[in-house]
């Protein structure tokens, strides 16, 4: 897939038309993809081939929305856009905002402001990621948001800013000379999944070359097996992507992984079952765990766990740190021998604490 | 309202037509039919039916099954009360009699909504939010949506609804699904005596089936033969479950038959959560006196010491 994205038009707010992330943006936008002004009152654009830049008129920075009787790992999220241009099969802005247009905030220096106020508040390190609701690194060709964020956080080396991503489009990103606590970070799965449910990403091989620049220009990097999904053949497809991985980038390159599997809310069936008929993926032996979400059920849980433990430590070493995303502590337990507090998994992915949470001993 | 309705009158029988299939939304079964019997040969009759003139036949409106359990008893003369109000105020009114006997299911008040409409010609978006919470539903139009879907199905799947034998909690579930899948799964289940929470859980596994395999719920039914499924509703519920949740499911019987050989006293019992969820398991004593429980106490002390637990360790952690 073509690493540079572009909308099939741009749509931007009269209030934020002569921001300078507005005028910067439109200096590099291709001249034949329209633009209008959208005044105040007309109806906002739909569809996601549609960019739309507009003013964010609530806070830009969260806590992460975790699930209740899960861990925590401490995670903000840095919302600068909303809405996503890949077509991923499972992604919940798939089927909650499907009409949104690729939405992008212009006035940066609020969010700036307010991520600047918060900064000094945070007394020990906070990782903090602009993937939630959107893809971090798309559009950045057009955004440049990864140069925005290199100066962001580069006078705060307690922040580790991570830009989460399914592209391989890195142009800007390594151009911005990014700071060390800039850590890049792609999903990964099997090709043939992606081929299938991940539409319009980059394939594994372009999100891995992609990470080997970014780690061979002395920056670290950060993988999420999220959702892992039991397709046939499971372990072989994902050990090969581990061993890609380190084929790749050298562990100690590594800033961590995730593994999460593919979970949902129970409604999430009852309200678009019969539109994913045929579509096995989401109709695997799901139950519902103690926080509602439906989730591969208990043993065959924690049998991709373990898998996955076993799979980093003996392709990339024990030291690669290795969390669990929406997992409780009895899964982390069961799964890795760690027995975690809370604060355990932040302090430990943050680098201020080892030790004991070493992985997989 | 009261002025709407005429002073009571005997007429006789024979002048007065049916309208159960016009003005009636409530089912009875055939316990209630003999009570109403009984009560109106003992007592006689003691409230007038109401009717309404229709096309100049005096038809009733409320009281169908007493004029039935009436004529049933060779009654002649009928004591009623002619309704002279508009047909929005009859409807009004047939709704407040029924109240009165206490709230309308799911069913009664798709039926309600369903014979209202057609007979007053009203849109049912302009129906008064407070008429929605006479029925018991929330204040909004949207509301409306389950029991109209409800009322576009036909008998006997829309009466099963009116006698509570169907939950309104599936209503939203088939509502979703496409139109074929939601009658094929109410038809495999005619006659099946189900509690709502496994009813549900039969229209769920029946759907996604089918969804998972890309298939209609017909085409599910006919490969794993269960369209005249032979066994109860328990059985079916179960063989369902089974094509849902295999894996599942074989863990479940695996547990039971690792339970099973433990030979545990009377009274022990090992559980697990949904799932397995958790990687616990739970270990139960039920005793009537403190020297049952303390002879049980020691006998799983001693079957655990022994080893005798070890096939219930891969359930653990």
């Amino acid at each position: 897939m073509n690493s540079q994205l572009t909308p099939a038009a741009v749509v931007i707010d009269r209030g934020v038309a002569e921001a300078p992330f507005t005028r910067s943006l439109l200096s590099r936008l291709p001249k034949n993809i329209p633009v209008t002004i959208r005044e105040d009152g007309s109806p906002t654009p739909k569809g996601k081939r549609t960019l739309f830049i507009t003013r964010e008129q609530g806070s830009f920075l969260k806590k992460c929305p975790c699930s209740p009787g899960v861990v925590e790992c401490g995670y903000y999220v840095f919302t600068l856009g909303f809405q996503c241009p890949f077509a991923c099969s499972y992604c919940f802005l798939r089927f909650y905002a499907p009409d949104e247009p690729l939405t992008l905030y212009a006035n940066l220096e609020d969010a700036a402001l307010e991520f600047r106020a918060a900064a000094k508040g945070w007394k020990r390190r906070i990782r903090v990621g602009t993937g939630e609701f959107t893809d971090s690194l798309a559009l950045d060709h057009l955004t440049q948001h990864s140069a925005y964020l290199s100066e962001l956080v580069r006078p705060l080396p307690n922040v580790l800013m991570e830009v989460k991503t399914k592209s391989g489009n890195v142009e800007a990103l390594l151009a911005a000379d990014p700071p060390k606590n800039l850590i890049a970070a792609w999903s990964v799965n099997p090709p043939s999944f992606m081929a299938n449910d991940e539409g319009g990403t980059a394939t594994l091989d372009e999100r891995l070359r992609a990470a080997g620049r970014y780690a061979e220009a002395g920056r670290k990097v950060a993988f999420h097996f999220d959702p892992v999904v039991m397709v046939e053949g499971w372990r072989e497809k994902y050990l090969a992507v581990i061993a890609g991985i380190f084929d790749a980038v050298k562990p100690e390159a590594v800033a961590w992984i995730s593994v999460g599997t593919l979970r949902f809310p129970k409604r999430f069936i009852e309200e678009w079952g019969a539109k994913l008929s045929g579509n096995p993926l989401f109709f695997d032996e799901f139950v519902p765990s103690p926080d509602g979400k439906l989730r591969y059920f208990w043993p065959r849980r924690r049998e991709i766990y373990r898998f996955f433990a076993s799979g980093i430590k003996e392709l990339g070493g024990k030291e690669v740190p290795l969390y669990l995303c929406m997992e409780s502590n009895e899964m982390y337990s069961s799964a890795f021998g760690w027995p975690v507090s809370e604060g355990d998994v932040e302090n430990f992915l943050t680098g201020m604490a080892r030790g004991p949470l070493l992985p997989y001993d | 309202m009261a002025e709407a309705v005429g002073e009571i009158e005997q007429v006789l029988r024979s002048a007065l037509a049916l309208g159960g299939a016009r003005y009636s939304f409530t089912l009875k079964g055939p316990e209630e039919r003999n009570s109403l019997n009984d009560s109106l040969q003992r007592q006689g009759q003691l409230t007038p039916l109401l009717v309404v003139e229709d096309e100049g036949v005096l038809t009733v409106a409320a009281g169908s099954g007493r004029l039935a359990a009436l004529t049933f008893g060779g009654v002649e003369n009928i004591w009623v009360r002619r309704f002279l109000g508009s047909r929005i105020e009859l409807w009004d009114r047939l709704l407040e009699e029924q109240l009165t006997g206490g709230p309308l299911n799911t069913g009664e008040v798709a039926l309600y909504i369903k014979k209202r409409l057609a007979d007053t010609g009203e849109d049912v978006k302009e129906f008064p939010l407070e008429l929605l919470e006479r029925l018991g539903l929330p204040p909004r139009h949207s509301a409306l949506d389950d029991p109209l879907w409800i009322g576009s199905l036909e008998p006997p799947e829309l009466f099963r609804y009116a006698l509570g034998e169907l939950p309104a909690k599936i209503t939203r579930i088939l509502m979703k699904a496409k139109r074929d899948d939601a009658l094929a799964i109410l038809r495999a289940t005619r006659g099946m005596r189900l509690g709502a929470n496994k009813i549900a859980e039969v229209v769920k596994c029946a759907l996604e089936c089918a969804w998972r395999d890309g298939i209609s719920v017909s085409e599910l039914l006919d490969s794993e033969e269960l369209r005249a499924f032979e066994g109860d509703g328990e059985g079916f519920r179960a063989a369902l479950r089974k094509l849902r949740y295999p894996t599942v499911t074989s863990w479940d019987e695996h547990f039971s038959e690792d339970v099973r050989a433990l030979k545990l006293p009377d009274g022990v019992t090992v559980s697990h959560s949904p799932g397995f969820e958790g990687g616990r398991l739970r270990l139960t004593f039920a005793f009537s006196s403190f020297e049952e429980l303390g002879g049980d106490i020691g006998e799983v002390s001693e079957m655990l010491s022994t080893g005798a637990f070890a096939g219930l360790e891969k359930y653990l952690g």
